[in-house]
C-alpha cells in the first residue's frame, strides 16, 4: 500500500516538521506511545508502554485466548502434578529465537532465576513468587515446582520468556547489553533504535505464527494533541490511548475507529512513608484534604474521581468509602495534630520552617504537567510550598523505584483484570515504592490471593479499599475511560484489554 | 455561535449532491419535516418521554397506552433476563470449580429459574447438580428445586403476571444478594402486554426507521456491518439536513435523531449470537458520551454489549457496562453485583499483573 511520507500542509503549521516520518517500507503500522521505553528487556518493566512492546517482541508459556482463558503460547503440553504442588511444562519444538537459536527449557530456567535473583532487582520478581525451583527435565521439558499447591498454575505463566544464551548469569545488571539488542520469540522482532525515540520491528515467522502486518513503529509523541492530528491526517495508524476530549473529533471521523479497552487505572499522588514527615498519618491525611481532585481532572478530561486503589466499576471498589473532598478545615484539624501551624498564610513546622515538599512526575507527559501545574496552585493558595522536578524514565526507574529518592510523586497505575493491588500495598510487595505497610492490609491480601470464595475475596479487597483510604499512602485522584483508537485501513482488530497486541497477529491490512 | 445554528451551517456545509436518494420513509423524516409534531406528542406526557429518550427506564401504567419506545423496553428486560440467567449458572459453575459452592447455595436453582424463565437451556452442568428434583418449569413458574421462601415471590410474579402488571406485589420478593429470577421476564410482560399508542407515537424514538416493513427489515441487516449502518446513517442524516428548516436542524442535532435511531438498530438487528455480535455492537457506542446511557447509547445496545462480553469471556468489561447502566435502569444492582461475582471467581487462583501509566 501506499501513503503519504510528507506531513500534510495542516501538520507543518502547527510546527509538527520535527515529526515528520522517516521513509519507511509500505505497510508499517506506527503507533504512538506517550513516553518511549526506557528499557526493551522483560525484566525490568514498569509501564505499559514496555508491556505493549514486548507483547509484541516476546513470548511466554501461556496467554490469553480471545475468551481471556489461559492458552499455550511457548509450551505445548504441560502435566500438573495431583496435589498441584509442580507442574511439568513440555515446549513447542517449532520455535526459535529472533537469531535463529531454538528455545530451549534452560531459557525459561534462566527467566525464573533471574527474575528471581536479587541481584537483577526485577521489579516483575512479584509474579514468580509462587514458583519454588524450575528445572530442565529433558531437551523440550521444564519442571515448575510451587510453594503451595497451584489448581491452575498456567494462569501465572504468562511472564515473558528471555534468550539465556544471551546472558552470562542470573544477576542481570539494568546495563546488560541485551536492552540495545533485545531478542524474543515474538511476532516482531526489534530491528533498530532510531534517533527520534522511535522503534521499529519486523514480522517474523512463518506461516501461522507469521502476522500479517508486515512492520511495526512505535512512535514517541509526547503532545496528545499532536497524537490525534496525525492520525487523522494519516502519519500514524494507531493511539493506545486517547484522551477523552478528543473522542468525539476521532469518533467522528470515518478513518478511525475508536476500541474500548480496559486498564483499570487510577491516578494519585503517592508519599514516601519511609521519610519524615510522610511517616506521620495526620500528615497525609492533611495534605490529601488540600487537593481538590475535581478541580484538577477538569482541564484533563472527563473520568469518576476514585476514593481507593480501585475503579468505581471493580467489585472491589468500596462504595461506602468517598472520594475525599477539598477541606481546608479539616486539613488544618490534621496538620495540627502532626505539629504544624498556619503562619500568615502558610503552614510551618515547629521550628518555623515552610511546609515545601518536592513533587516527582513523569517529564513529556502533557497531561501530567498540566496536573502538576494546577496542584502547585491549589497548595500555594493552602499555604504550602511545592517543588516540581520532571524526570524522564530512566531517571524516574531510578529515583522512584531503585533508590526511592523521593517525598512526592504523581503517578497512574494500570490493573490487568485481575486488579491485583498486592505489589503495590503489600509490606513485601515489588512496586510498593511508597512504602506502605499496615500488617492488616498485608493479612486481608493474602487471604484474597488464596480464597476460593468469591464473596470473601471481594469482601477482604473492599476491607483493604477503606483501610488504604483511611492510612492515605496516596491521595487517590482519579480514573478515565480508555480508549485506543485506530485507522480503519486495519482490519480485524481485537485489542487485549491490558497487554493492547497480545492478538496482533490477526490484525491485517484492509 | 450558538449550537442550532452551527448546526444549521454544518447541514448547509455538508448537503450532498442534488442526485442523492432520498432516505426511506419513516418516523425520523416526517419529524424533520414538522419538528412540531414532536412538541405536541412529548407534551401528552413529557417526563416520560424525555425519560425515556435519556435512556432511562420508564414503567408502564396498567391499561394506559405506551409509546412504542416505551414497548421496546421489553427488549431490554429480555436482553438482560438471559444475561442475569446466564451470569447466575456461570456463576455457580465457576465458583463450584474453582473454589467451593457452598452446598447450600441457592445460585444453581436460581439460574435455572432464570433460565428457564427467558426460554434458555439449563446447563448440563446445573441440571446435574440439581439432580433429577429439577424439571424445567414450562411454563409456569414453579419448579420441584424452588425453595420455600421464594415460592411466595413466584407466586406474586404469576399473578403480577396475569394482571399485567410490572412488578410483584409489595414484600413479595423481598431484595436478597441475588437477582429475582423473574422480575425481567414479569417486566418484559407487561410492558408487551401494554396497548400499543397510535401514529407517531407507535414509532418515534425506536429502531424502526422505515414505515415500510421490508425496508425496515433490510436497514436493520445492516447492523451486522456496521460500517454499511454507519455510512447508511451518514446518507440518511445529509439527506434530511437538505432544505431543512433550522428548527428541523436543531431538532435533529440536539436530540440526536439519527446516531440514536443507528444505535438502537445495531442493537435490534445484531446477530442473536451474542459473542458473534461483539464487535459490532462495541463499533455501534458513543464513546464520546463515556460509554454512559443516554440517546446514543440506548440501554438496548448496552444490555446487549454486556451479554456480548459475558459470552466471550471479558466479564469485567460487562461489569463496567452494567455499572454504566445501573443508574439508568431498573434492577441492576444484584445483576451488577452477581456479574462482578462472576469475574471474581473467574480471577480466583490469578495473580494479576499491573504496570505505570
Amino acid at each position: 500500500m501506499s501513503r503519504p511520507l510528507r506531513l500534510p500542509r495542516p501538520l507543518r503549521a502547527l510546527g509538527l516538521g520535527a515529526l515528520a516520518l522517516p521513509l519507511l517500507a509500505p505497510g508499517a503500522f506506527r503507533y504512538a506511545e506517550d513516553r518511549a521505553p526506557a528499557l526493551v528487556d522483560p525484566l525490568f518493566t514498569t509501564s505499559m508502554a514496555e508491556a505493549r512492546l514486548h507483547e509484541l517482541s516476546f513470548e511466554g508459556l501461556y496467554t490469553d485466548d480471545q475468551n481471556l482463558a489461559a492458552t499455550p503460547l511457548l509450551a505445548e503440553s504441560a502435566q500438573r502434578a495431583p496435589d498441584g504442588r509442580s507442574l511439568t511444562v513440555r515446549l513447542r519444538g517449532d520455535v526459535t529465537w529472533h537469531d535463529g537459536a531454538p528455545l530451549r527449557p534452560e531459557d525459561v530456567v534462566f527467566t525464573v532465576r533471574a527474575m528471581k535473583d536479587p541481584g537483577t532487582l526485577s521489579p516483575e520478581a512479584g509474579r514468580v513468587t509462587f514458583i519454588d525451583a524450575v528445572e530442565v527435565v529433558d531437551p523440550r521439558t521444564v519442571r515448575f515446582t510451587f510453594t503451595s499447591p497451584q489448581d491452575r498454575p498456567e494462569e501465572k505463566l504468562y511472564f515473558k520468556i528471555l534468550p539465556a544464551h544471551l546472558f552470562d548469569g542470573t544477576a542481570v545488571p539494568r546495563s546488560h547489553p541485551f536492552h540495545q539488542r533485545p531478542m524474543g520469540t515474538g511476532p516482531y522482532q526489534v530491528q533498530r533504535f532510531q534517533p527520534d525515540q522511535s522503534i521499529q520491528l519486523q514480522a517474523r515467522g512463518d506461516g501461522k505464527r507469521r502476522p500479517a502486518l508486515p512492520e511495526i513503529v512505535m512512535r514517541e509523541v509526547s503532545d496528545k494533541n499532536y497524537q490525534a492530528k496525525l492520525l487523522l491526517y494519516e502519519s500514524l495508524e494507531a493511539l493506545v490511548r486517547v484522551l477523552p476530549r478528543d473522542l468525539a473529533v476521532l469518533q467522528g471521523s470515518r478513518q478511525v475507529e475508536l476500541y474500548p479497552y480496559q486498564t483499570n487505572s487510577w491516578w494519585y499522588v503517592g508519599m514516601n512513608l519511609a521519610r519524615p514527615p510522610f511517616d506521620q498519618p495526620d500528615l497525609r491525611r492533611g495534605l490529601s484534604l488540600l487537593i481538590d481532585a475535581e478541580a484538577l481532572l477538569q482541564p484533563v478530561g472527563t473520568g469518576d474521581l476514585v476514593s481507593g486503589p480501585y475503579v468505581p466499576s471493580s467489585p472491589y471498589y468500596n462504595h461506602e468509602v468517598p472520594p475525599l473532598k477539598k477541606d481546608e478545615a479539616k486539613a488544618a484539624e490534621h496538620l495540627g495534630r502532626a505539629g504544624y501551624t498556619k503562619k500568615g498564610g502558610a503552614w510551618v513546622d515547629r521550628s518555623g520552617n515552610p511546609l515545601t515538599f518536592t513533587l516527582a512526575a513523569p517529564r513529556g507527559l502533557e497531561s501530567a504537567q498540566e496536573v502538576v501545574i494546577n496542584l502547585q496552585s491549589q497548595l500555594a493558595s493552602s499555604g504550602v510550598r511545592l517543588n516540581v522536578e520532571f524526570l524522564d524514565d530512566a531517571a524516574w526507574k531510578s529515583s522512584i523505584w531503585r533508590q526511592r529518592d523521593f517525598q512526592l510523586v504523581l503517578g497512574q497505575w494500570s490493573f490487568d483484570r485481575s486488579e491485583d493491588i498486592r505489589e503495590q500495598f503489600h509490606s513485601q510487595g515489588t512496586r510498593n515504592f511508597c512504602g506502605y505497610k499496615n500488617p492488616e492490609v498485608d493479612r486481608l491480601l493474602d487471604e484474597a490471593r488464596s480464597a476460593t470464595d468469591p464473596l470473601a475475596k471481594k469482601q477482604s479487597l473492599r476491607q483493604v479499599h477503606a483501610l488504604v483510604h483511611a492510612d492515605a499512602p496516596m491521595a487517590f485522584l482519579w480514573t478515565m475511560d480508555s480508549y485506543a483508537a485506530m485507522t480503519r485501513r486495519v482490519r480485524d482488530v481485537v485489542v487485549h484489554p491490558f497487554y493492547f497486541f497480545t492478538w496482533v497477529r490477526g490484525w491485517r491490512w484492509q | 455561535m450558538s449550537r442550532v445554528l452551527l448546526g444549521a451551517a454544518l447541514g448547509i456545509g455538508c448537503a450532498p449532491a442534488p442526485s442523492a436518494p432520498p432516505p426511506p420513509a419513516g418516523w425520523v423524516g416526517r419529524v424533520v419535516a414538522d419538528p412540531d409534531r414532536l412538541t405536541v406528542l412529548v407534551a401528552e406526557a413529557p417526563e416520560a418521554w424525555i425519560r425515556g429518550h435519556a435512556g432511562r427506564y420508564v414503567p408502564p401504567t396498567v391499561g394506559a397506552p405506551c409509546p412504542g419506545w416505551m414497548r421496546a423496553q421489553a427488549e431490554v428486560e429480555d436482553e438482560l433476563g438471559r444475561l442475569t440467567a446466564e451470569v447466575l449458572q456461570a456463576l455457580a459453575q465457576t465458583w463450584a470449580e474453582r473454589g467451593a459452592l457452598p452446598a447450600d447455595s441457592p445460585l444453581p436453582a436460581l439460574g435455572a429459574l432464570a433460565a428457564a424463565d427467558q426460554g434458555l437451556p439449563v446447563t448440563p452442568w446445573i441440571a446435574a447438580r440439581l439432580g433429577p428434583g429439577w424439571a424445567a418449569p414450562a411454563p409456569g413458574l414453579t419448579s420441584g428445586v424452588l425453595l420455600e421462601p421464594m415460592r411466595a415471590c413466584a407466586d406474586a410474579h404469576a399473578q403480577a403476571r396475569a394482571s399485567g402488571a410490572a412488578e410483584p406485589a409489595d414484600g413479595a420478593c423481598p431484595p436478597g444478594p441475588w437477582p429475582d429470577p423473574w422480575a425481567r421476564g414479569t417486566r418484559a410482560a407487561a410492558l408487551r402486554a401494554c396497548p400499543e399508542a397510535s401514529g407517531d407515537a407507535a414509532l418515534v424514538f425506536t429502531a424502526r426507521w422505515a414505515d415500510d416493513p421490508a425496508e425496515d427489515a433490510a436497514l436493520r441487516a445492516l447492523a451486522a456491518d456496521p460500517y454499511a449502518l454507519e455510512a447508511e446513517a451518514a446518507r440518511f442524516d445529509a439527506a434530511l439536513r437538505t432544505g431543512a428548516s433550522a428548527a428541523a436542524v436543531a431538532t435533529l442535532d440536539e436530540l440526536a435523531l439519527v446516531a440514536g435511531w443507528r444505535a438502537r438498530a445495531a442493537a435490534s438487528g445484531a446477530p442473536p449470537d451474542r459473542a458473534a455480535a461483539l464487535p459490532a455492537l462495541r463499533l455501534a457506542v458513543d464513546a464520546a458520551a463515556g460509554g454512559s446511557p443516554g440517546p446514543t447509547n440506548p440501554p438496548q445496545l448496552l444490555a446487549a454489549l454486556a451479554r456480548a462480553q459475558v459470552a466471550t469471556g471479558d466479564v469485567r468489561g460487562a461489569a463496567t457496562t452494567l455499572y454504566e447502566l445501573d443508574p439508568h435502569w431498573v434492577g441492576i444492582g444484584p445483576l451488577r453485583d452477581a456479574t462482578g461475582d462472576l469475574h471474581v471467581a473467574r480471577e480466583i487462583g490469578r495473580d494479576g499483573d499491573s504496570k505505570e501509566l
